[in-house]
């Protein structure tokens, strides 16, 4: 079943990915429309308690280190009610899938190539994510491994290069739109980014048993937060509360205004390289939780054998999504409700079955663990 | 509208010719049976796709199952 094993160091550069994943690029928008000038409070508010969520979705996971998600639900509640809660889970990532090429879609075809029809930039990127399926996790692992230098260079390059656009009077006055907006802002930082690394749950029984896992694991959540704290606060400084909320890529206009002696100008490009790659494993981790999930669901032989075929509905459904911007600006607030469903209270449902099993089921279910 | 039917079924023949017979070689009955339904129900949303015709969002199961939620803690 399992085609391939990950380290502990791969797990961790695919952490750090999927949690800046599309949030690079998105969330400033959605979270100072929220909290206006406190957005940098709501993002760290998100931080600290988002990782707490990170840390939980391992201890879980680890319950059943050998299993999926897919394999324990329907374990634990039965043929049919686990097979339920597996379907949910599949259609999450399904949409997920779908919402995510969708985003890449808008932005190539409102920043970049603006006469292009975007099914054509979906097709590149289902092309590319049915490649990287065919060629397993351990590719996809080590393709983010290779990657990961550049990206951490280029970040870090757009951070330095934007030091000195930043005002600091733009986060002033502190604490002014009230608790409730702050709570409500942190929300999305800490859904869109760690509620969602409820994928891993299908990824980490792929992952070569080594006594560093967590400790890996945790680093890698704690950095990806980080990025997300900085990428929010910095967009706030450099733009300005009053400005964000009309934008909908805040950070690539932030780095539209890099000038450096009026010479080192116009580099956004760097910015949209680093989202396209983050958002791509984004995408592909996703995508394998599908295809993994649909292989053990319906009992394939093959994890690889369905890929086109998903591909294709994935590449029809990512144009369905959403008719419009508005429509899915919309749509975000559900989102935050079905993260924390996947992430926290069906994981806890299902913990607690556990226990009540362990306790007054038959001692089968002991047998199973590692 | 023809031509977007063609290209798709055209596409999804040559993934079909390539990775159905091995499957059919080895008698993986279940997979090659899911294999088609997937592939017809993904030419399907793949053609209203190209012809930019509107079909109901998947993000509508969401919306219904958590709008009462969402505006009970909007009201409160």
């Amino acid at each position: 079943m399992a085609n391939g094993k990950i380290s502990t160091k791969q797990l961790a550069v695919l952490v750090i990915y999927f949690i800046i994943g599309d949030m690079l690029l998105v969330l400033p928008s959605l979270i100072v429309s929220a909290a206006k000038q406190d957005a940098w409070l709501s993002g760290m508010l998100g931080f600290i308690v988002g990782w707490p969520v990170a840390w939980f979705l391992y201890k879980f996971s680890r319950l059943y280190p050998k299993l999926t998600i897919v394999q324990y639900s329907r374990r634990l509640l039965g043929k049919w009610l686990g097979g339920l809660v597996a379907i949910f889970y599949l259609y999450y990532y399904l949409t997920n899938v779908s919402v995510i090429l969708r985003e890449v879609g808008d932005f190539i075809t409102t920043q970049f190539l603006t006469e292009t029809p975007i099914m054509v930039i979906h097709l590149l990127m289902v092309i590319l994510i049915i490649w990287s399926m065919k060629s397993g996790i351990e590719t996809i692992a080590r393709t983010g491994e290779t990657f990961f230098p550049w990206n951490a260079l280029l970040f870090i390059a757009l951070i330095i290069l934007l030091l000195p656009q930043v005002q600091m009077d733009r986060i002033q006055p502190i604490m002014t739109e009230g608790l409730r907006n702050i709570n409500y802002a942190s929300l999305y930082s800490s859904t869109f980014t760690f509620c969602e690394m409820n994928v891993f749950l299908m990824i980490l029984p792929q992952v070569a048993n080594s006594k560093h896992t967590e400790r890996d694991y945790l680093i890698g959540a704690f950095l990806g937060g980080m990025a997300i704290c900085s990428i929010v606060m910095l967009t706030l400084v450099v733009i300005g509360p009053n400005l964000i909320p009309s934008l909908i890529y805040p950070t690539y206009s932030a780095a539209q205004k890099i000038n450096i002696g009026n010479f080192l100008q116009r580099v956004e490009a760097i910015l949209a390289i680093n989202w396209i790659i983050s958002t791509y494993f984004k995408i592909i981790l996703n995508f394998y939780a599908l295809m993994l999930g649909l292989t053990q669901l319906l009992k394939l032989r093959d994890t690889r054998s369905m890929t086109v075929p998903v591909g294709l509905i994935a590449f029809g459904l990512a144009f369905a999504v959403t008719p419009n911007t508005v429509h899915f600006n919309y749509m975000i607030n559900y989102y935050i409700y079905w993260d924390i469903t996947c992430a926290i209270v069906l994981p806890l449902l299902l913990y607690a079955i556990h226990l009540i099993r362990k306790k007054y089921g038959h001692p089968n279910l002991q047998q199973d663990r590692l | 509208m023809i031509h977007s039917i063609m290209i798709v079924s055209i596409i999804a023949i040559i993934a079909a010719g390539f990775e159905l017979p091995n499957q059919i070689k080895k008698r993986w009955k279940k997979e090659v049976i899911l294999y088609v339904l997937f592939l017809i129900a993904g030419s399907v949303l793949s053609v209203y796709a190209l012809l930019e015709i509107q079909l109901p969002s998947p993000l509508m199961i969401p919306e219904l199952m958590y709008k009462p939620l969402h505006r009970w803690i909007y009201q409160s």
